[in-house]
């Protein structure tokens, strides 16, 4: 005679491949969601600048005037000399002392990518403190 | 075949929402395409400024007035501890004229800020 087991006395059979699959994907989407969100403040890179007015010191400061030329084309004039570019500009920084810092003066009507852009050569050229200075 | 199928989908929907959610921690702004700084260590900021095209101010998702920022910059010195610990960051977008930009740091000049830090993105 052959004996048959009931249904009711079968195991269940549980499939832990799909769950494992499951709870890894589910870790997985956790893990990297929770580095995904990077805050803004954290993001890289940035510039460092000062805060500052350009009031007379016992020494000359060494300014750069960004503002817009009589060509209506943006110049960054430095001394009695106007440097159209960034290149120019970079080259005449060179020659001064990187230890009395940069003051950056900036005019209305300058777009803020061209006072960036001075401030960029200014770290470029080696100065550490370059100071920002609203010329409004 | 399945459990493949099953896995590409879900892959696709992973990078599908990261990639949403990426985008939304951030405003959408045209950053001056500068290198910026080599940092040792990235510090936090305290307080992110937001400086749209048209001049309009905005932290955190909302537009503030420039009277509205000067007490977010007091709730922040509070919150780090003091002025000199609180470096805000300025993500300004770099056709925005510097009219702006000067009198967003006149005003936090004028609350004592003076360590400033003028957000870039490197050109692709």
């Amino acid at each position: 005679m052959r004996f048959r087991r009931k249904a009711a006395d079968r195991k269940p059979e549980l499939n832990l491949a799909s769950m494992i699959d499951a709870t890894f994907l589910l870790l997985a989407y956790f893990i990297f969601t929770s580095g995904a969100g990077v805050n803004e403040s954290k993001l890289s890179p940035n510039l460092r600048v000062q805060q500052g007015t350009d009031a007379k010191d016992d020494l000359e400061p060494q300014v750069v005037e960004v503002l817009r030329g009589e060509s209506g084309a943006v110049v960054f004039r430095l001394g009695s000399v106007d440097h159209p570019d960034r290149r120019s500009l970079e080259a005449a920084l060179r020659g001064l002392s990187v230890d009395r810092g940069l003051f950056v003066r900036v005019h209305k009507g300058v777009d803020v990518g061209s006072a960036a852009a001075v401030i960029q050569v200014g770290r470029d050229t080696g100065f550490e403190a370059v100071t920002y200075v609203p010329a409004n | 075949m399945t459990p493949m199928i099953d896995i590409v989908f879900q892959l696709l929907i992973f990078f599908l929402v990261t990639a949403q959610m990426a985008q939304q921690t951030r405003a959408q702004l045209d950053l001056p395409k500068e290198r910026g700084e080599e940092e040792k260590e990235r510090e936090l900021a305290g307080l992110t400024i937001n400086l749209l095209g048209d001049g309009s101010i905005v932290v955190d998702g909302k537009t503030v007035a420039p009277e509205a920022l000067d007490r977010l910059v007091d709730e922040a010195v509070a919150r780090v501890g003091g002025l000199e610990s609180l470096k805000p960051l300025i993500r300004a977008d770099r056709a925005c004229d510097s009219a702006r930009l000067n009198d967003l740091f006149n005003r936090l000049s004028a609350r004592g800020l003076s360590a400033i830090r003028l957000a870039t993105e490197r050109s692709r």
